[in-house]
């Protein structure tokens, strides 16, 4: 593992140094899935601040919010990967 | 039917100010920490998008739907997309209008900018987007929320109807 890292530096050194921030787009186009996760919470932050009638409940809010949009989510992902995957081939 | 009370009538001055920037409704209000948690979480959405896909996600040209949602940010987006139409994309040799740059051919020679493609573009502008509707509902919230201290008014509140014993036949 450590070989393939040292192995892969050199590389891995000129994409961060070419990636501009704000100008170019991050180079994450393997692991955009991960993004779900800044997502779910800055809604939750915005959106609870809105919400709450009393902010000393607010991070509690938050936390859940975040989890419930996640998981919410992640089950609608299954759900249709299942439906596309193994129910629509059967009658197709 | 409930006669709307006045302190829930529309106080344009907190609207406006949440449209100029994001949580300052509120903190006009009184609201200090709802309104820094606002500016926080829109904020943080707008630029976290910006991050992501680069400045090339908000466009008002390209991407006008997109620009719709992320517009009710208020004059930061317009300033983004502003300097993006006119000091990052660069004029077409044939037609004159500015343009996005296309993919040099040496990488060595590197663009102003990239405009993302793909997954990252899309995830971009939906952060961006997001953020702005979650301000528009920061506007209305600020525009409606009476001050900090004043009690909201609410529905009034009816007895449960009670269910009256069989009456008894009269022998």
């Amino acid at each position: 593992m450590i070989h393939h890292i040292a192995a892969n530096a050199p590389a891995l050194n000129a994409a961060a140094l070419a990636w501009r921030p704000f100008l170019d787009p991050l180079p994450m186009h393997g692991l955009w899935w991960t993004l779900i996760f800044p997502l779910a919470l800055g809604v939750a932050v915005a959106y609870k601040a809105v919400s709450v009638p009393n902010m000393d409940r607010y991070w509690p809010q938050v936390a859940r919010m975040t989890a419930q949009i996640i998981l919410g989510m992640f089950a609608l992902a299954a759900a249709l990967y299942i439906f596309v995957e193994l129910i629509v081939p059967l009658y197709g | 039917m409930s006669r709307p009370d006045s302190q829930e009538k529309l106080q344009p001055l907190p609207a406006l100010l949440a449209l100029a920037l994001p949580g300052l409704g509120h903190f006009a209000l009184g609201e200090r920490r709802r309104a820094v948690m606002i500016a926080v979480g829109v904020l943080g959405l707008f630029f976290g998008g910006l991050l992501i896909g680069g400045v090339g996600v908000v466009d008002r040209k390209d991407d006008f739907w997109w620009f719709v949602g992320q517009a009710c940010i208020g004059p930061v987006a317009f300033a983004v997309d502003w300097g993006h139409q006119n000091h990052l994309k660069q004029p077409d040799p044939v037609t004159g209008q500015r343009v996005s740059p296309p993919p040099p051919a040496d990488p060595a020679l590197r663009p102003a900018y990239s405009k993302a493609i793909g997954r990252v573009h899309e995830i971009g502008a939906l952060f961006a987007a997001l953020a702005g509707l979650l301000n528009l509902i920061a506007i209305i919230d600020a525009g409606w929320r009476p001050p900090t201290g004043a009690p909201r008014s609410t529905p009034p509140v009816t007895p449960p109807e009670r269910r009256r014993p069989p009456e008894e036949h009269a022998s």
